[in-house]
């Protein structure tokens, strides 16, 4: 059993009358890639700014590295890195001087300090750039900076917050494969993000949270269990008569048909040949149609029955 | 740790150009100002010029032509004079070609002006100028006439009394130093130079605050104790801003020759001392509620153009003002406390009242200081 | 106008600061209004006289007596430091030692050597007390020169010297009202207002419209489909908005605390308030268009304003200021300003003459006029530039 790294427990965090956090509990172990999805302001760029010690809470408690986390757990900062959704860096400074800067305030071993920013720059591939002042960078680079400025000090835990918001895709591939890099040399990793492909990617755990409260959590097999989606058949098709899709509707394992916009859309939940059934009614009926897919349940799926129907009907 | 922050916080003032460079315009241009401005008022009140003015006699005064003859000859004429009616002098003194008209009849004199504006002015000082030579001429006719009554034979002895330049009265200086009236407009330009510092000390706190800046989040999370990063950064503002008074000082004193006495090292010491205050001043302003770093800097600025202004930075009386009134004010005001430091250092032969000064501005930083410590010193906050 | 009403909501926001400026300028000009509006006439003022007594006979009693009546008799302790606090405060004028000997010295015609005094050098007061005791000794010696008894000479002296000059004091307003309507306070109000209007105009408008220029919204702007010229006039026409109402609220605070009616006088001063308003706007605005970074405004708002008003006879009446000075003040708007604002209450040996206060406004205007076209050029050469 793997070292439990961050635990919160029971935590409530309340702005007035909005309730940020409503009693969460998360474990994160060692090794993991701990992924905290859900759309914005759902809660999570609080939960880790209470894991910071950034900000108070009402109720609950965290604890990092098995003690208990406050401002004054300097020994927990110094293994914590931690990349911000806005970027931090100063823009009197260039990059090198901004990685120095930060590694700075946690190493202060002159020689292990250069070789750190070193390695920083060489992950983030910020070589060539090293003299600029973060103004002349691209938004992709800008961001690369703060994520070296981040973990120049070789963290043990690094949380990630929404890293890749704004960033071109190139860009944001390369952040995904630095981030499983970092896992793989050892370090937990915490990474929020509203983007579910991102999160499904390379997260080993997914917490989903919805207003404040966790709704799922599991790896992303187990998640997609939870829901009764197996597989969602669409059909690019010009027409479809209402008898069809009534018929479609009551085919075994189907639970759900959709058209719209010339595309039907076939939700069904276990069995097999879901596909061939289908197409063999639609082929009955004489219907022209183009496209096919058939895809397997997405975190999507899994988020938008969680929070756009289940949560909603058990209200 | 230290040494590392502190080599950045340089790196940052000196790189953010714009502030800095202005800091050390400021004095530079305002002081260049100055020197214009007082130059013209040296010119205006010290260098003298005959007045003007309209006699209107009522019978025959030879006398007194005499007199006014002799006062209107050479090169150092006291008054430019004309005679004339009633009506042409008023009109004259409506005009303002004139600054007053003297009436004679016989042996009185009367004169008559127009009202003086407040304070000052050269036109009160030749208003001035005739009422004197009025009395003067009075008194002495008065004398003459009473010598004559009553002891003629002593008429001779009492002119050359009248005409005897006397010297009775013997003005003992109080200071070595410079006691030009205008210095105190340039102890307050380096008053409100060093607390203009402020906008430097504004930036250490909403840089280390977490619910202010990104930054300030960050380096809450970092394991460096925020006594070790402000403290730092404290030093490295109050270094540069000890260097940009400096360079004002140093421009006054050897660019425009402003004299401030025979302790011109001590000048340097306690305008960087006042930059110490102005640092740590911009320092509590920061720290103290959510405000923006503009709103903050805004607020800064006007305080410190206020103490500038009860300090006499606009008005040069309002010092004096604020003695009468609320003599504590001029004790606790940063940039009066500031610019008294300068006065005492040129005016006082020992350093008692200087000390005494520099000690009020090493408190007041240490106050300052301590209050955006205690209010910068959490790490935790209600929101972000 | 999106630019105009984007302009406007970014104002709303600068609201409390704005509030901040003026409500404080306000309190600094009633200061100034105050520490200036003292009626200063033409009798001699009583100035408050140390006299320090080493004779103490008859004679150097009379004499302190004699300086008792004219001026207000302040008790010092006799100590150098102690002199000197009180005269740089101002809390004296003058300090006259009477010496040891005073007596014997002025009844054996000797007048070396009397007094010593304490002054601030090269003061009006303290030249103002040096004749009053010289004419004492002067009057005093020639009488006993005269051969009058040493009584006798201090009677005779006494009389003599307490006679003031009849002095006529004749104002030369065509109406004795009119002078009445445009009191000392309001004309020191409105003199110190080119200063208080020019600070908070720099300081606020520039903050908005470097706001409104930020180099992105600018570009983004500048993609749209409107013209540089719109936008400029956009920008200015928000800046007038607000310009407009600090305008009225220091035209409302001036009534109110000068109480005045909107009488002739008053009427020009406020009309050339409002020409001298739209060329600080127009200063303002082009300070915006050249400033770099928001955090140098402060510092070059104060620069212009301070240096404007010094220059130009804001702080020290004009009168003062010599002519090399006030020749060179001509190229600048506040100078103008001033002196038809000096003309109204006739300061500065300036005679009231409505063609000639015109004159002076529209040399205003012209200034106000340059300063927009510059700044319309300005946006113009940024926007090819890009």
């Amino acid at each position: 059993m793997a070292e439990t790294i961050v635990k919160i427990e029971n935590l409530v965090k309340r702005y007035k009358d909005l309730i940020a956090l409503d009693h969460l509990n998360l474990e994160i172990k060692q090794g993991e890639v701990f992924g905290l999805l859900g759309p914005n302001g759902s809660g999570k760029s609080t939960t880790i700014n209470c894991l910071l010690s950034l900000l108070t809470f009402d109720k609950g408690s965290i604890e990092i590295f098995g003690k208990k986390m406050a401002p004054d757990n300097y020994e927990a900062k110094r293994n914590i890195g931690i990349i911000m959704q806005n970027v931090a860096v100063f823009d009197e400074l260039t990059v090198i001087e901004n990685i120095d800067y930060f590694c700075g305030l946690y190493i202060k071993d002159k020689s292990e300090r250069k070789k750190c920013v070193q390695d920083a720059i060489e992950f983030t591939e910020l070589q060539d750039f090293i003299h600029f002042y973060p103004k002349k960078l691209s938004g992709g680079l800008l961001r690369r900076l703060n994520i070296a400025c981040g973990i120049a000090h070789k963290p043990k835990l690094i949380i990630l917050d929404e890293p890749t918001v704004a960033v071109d895709p190139q860009s944001r591939n390369k952040i995904l494969e630095g981030i499983q890099k970092l896992n793989e040399e050892g370090a937990t990793i915490i990474y929020t993000s509203h983007y579910m492909e991102e999160v499904e990617q390379i997260c080993t755990r997914i917490a989903i949270m919805d207003k404040g409260k966790k709704i799922a959590e599991g790896t992303k097999d187990e998640l997609k269990k939870m829901i009764k989606n197996t597989e969602t058949v669409s059909v690019e098709i010009s027409e479809i008569p209402d008898d069809i899709l009534e018929k479609l509707s009551t085919l075994p394992h189907v639970y759900s048909t959709d058209f719209n916009n010339g595309k039907l859309e076939v939700k069904c939940s276990g069995g097999k040949h879901n596909l061939i059934r289908i197409l063999n009614v639609l082929q009955e009926s004489d219907l022209h149609f183009g496209r096919v897919f058939s895809e397997l349940p997405t975190l999507n799926d899994v988020f938008l029955e969680i929070t756009g129907k289940a949560l909603r009907d058990s209200d | 740790m230290f040494l590392h922050n502190l080599k950045y916080e340089f790196l940052q003032n000196i790189r953010a150009k714009s502030l800095i460079l202005w800091l050390i315009l400021f004095p530079i241009i305002l002081g260049t100002f100055f020197k214009i401005a007082f130059s013209g008022i040296y010119e205006s009140t010290t260098v003298f010029s005959a007045v003007p003015i309209a006699v209107v006699e009522d019978g025959d005064n030879s006398v007194f032509r005499e007199v006014m003859t002799t006062l209107s000859e050479g090169d150092d004429a006291l008054f430019e004079t004309e005679y004339t009616n009633e009506d042409a002098a008023m009109e004259m003194l409506e005009a303002k070609k004139i600054s007053g008209i003297l009436y004679v009849a016989g042996e009185k004199l009367s004169i008559t002006v127009t009202p003086a504006e407040g304070g000052p002015s050269a036109e009160s000082i030749r208003q001035t100028i005739i009422k004197s030579f009025g009395e003067q001429y009075n008194a002495h006719c008065n004398i003459i006439a009473d010598t004559v009554a009553n002891s003629p034979e002593k008429i001779s002895d009492v002119v050359s009394a009248l005409s005897e330049d006397i010297k009775c009265n013997e003005n003992i200086p109080l200071t070595n130093g410079n006691h030009d009236n205008m210095l105190s407009y340039y102890y307050n330009l380096i008053a409100m130079v060093a607390l203009l510092g402020s906008d430097l000390g504004l930036n250490i706190a909403v840089s280390s605050q977490g619910n202010l800046s990104a930054i300030g989040a960050r380096k809450c999370c970092s394991p460096t104790k925020k006594l070790v990063t402000i403290i730092s950064s404290m030093v490295g503002c109050i270094t540069v801003q000890t260097v940009c008074i400096i360079i004002a000082v140093s421009f006054l004193a050897f660019v425009l020759k402003v004299d401030f006495g025979s302790k011109l090292h001590m000048v340097y010491l306690a305008g960087s001392i006042g930059g110490m205050l102005g640092v740590s001043f911009g320092f509590a302003i920061g720290s103290i509620g959510r405000l923006g770093v503009n709103a903050k800097s805004a607020i800064a600025t006007a305080f410190s153009l206020i103490c500038c202004f009860f300090s006499g930075l606009m008005a040069g009386n309002m010092k004096a003002i604020v003695s009468t009134y609320a003599p504590w004010f001029n004790e606790i005001n940063p940039a009066a406390v500031i610019s008294d430091s300068l006065y005492c250092l040129n005016f006082y032969d020992d350093y008692e009242r200087f000390t005494q000064k520099i000690v009020t501005m090493l408190i007041m930083t240490v106050v300052f200081t301590i209050i955006g410590f205690f209010l910068t010193r959490r790490r935790k906050y209600a929101s972000l | 106008m999106q630019v105009f009403k984007a302009f406007l909501k970014i104002s709303k926001k600068n609201i409390p600061m704005a509030l901040i400026y003026v409500g404080l300028f306000l309190v600094l000009l009633a200061f100034f209004v105050d520490s200036n509006a003292e009626n200063n006439s033409f009798e001699a003022e009583r100035l408050s006289v140390s006299v320090i007594d080493m004779d103490n006979t008859d004679a150097s009693r009379a004499l302190t007596e004699f300086i008792g009546q004219k001026h207000d008799l302040v008790e010092i302790e006799n100590d150098k430091d102690i002199i000197l606090d009180a005269l740089y405060y101002e809390k004296i004028d003058y300090v006259l030692n009477i010496n040891r000997g005073y007596s014997e010295k002025i009844s054996n015609g000797s007048t070396d050597g009397l007094f010593t005094n304490y002054k601030i050098p090269d003061s009006y007061t303290g030249v103002f007390i040096d004749n009053l005791v010289n004419q004492y000794v002067s009057t005093l010696s020639a009488y006993l020169a005269g051969g009058n008894s040493f009584d006798e000479a201090l009677t005779k002296t006494e009389d003599l010297l307490s006679k003031e000059l009849p002095v006529t004091v004749q104002s030369f307003s065509h109406d004795e009202t009119e002078t009445e309507d445009y009191s000392k306070k309001m004309m020191y109000y409105f003199q110190y207002m080119a200063y208080i209007i020019m600070s908070v105009l720099i300081t606020i408008l520039s903050k908005v419209i470097v706001t409104v220029n930020r180099k992105e919204v600018r570009s983004r702007t500048n993609c749209s489909c409107i013209t540089v010229a719109s936008q400029t006039a956009q920008i200015i026409l928000g800046s007038a908005v607000v310009v407009a109402v600090i305008w009225v609220i220091f035209i409302l605070a001036a009534f109110i605390m000068n109480g005045g009616t909107f009488t002739d006088k008053c009427l020009l001063a406020v009309f050339n308030s409002f020409v001298f308003t739209v060329v600080s706007a127009g200063i303002a605005l082009l300070i915006a268009a050249l400033a770099p970074k928001s955090d140098s405004i402060n510092v070059i708002s104060n620069i212009v304003a301070l240096g404007m008003s010094f220059l130009c006879g804001v702080f020290v009446n004009q009168s003062l200021l010599g002519e090399s000075v006030l020749s060179a003040a001509r190229f600048l708007p506040a100078y103008w300003y001033i002196r038809a604002n000096n003309m109204l209450s006739g300061l500065s040996e300036e005679v009231f003459n409505i063609n000639s206060f015109m004159s002076f406004v529209g040399i205003e205007a012209i200034f106000a006029a340059a300063l927009f076209a510059i700044i319309i050029l300005i946006y113009k050469v940024k926007h090819n530039a890009q």
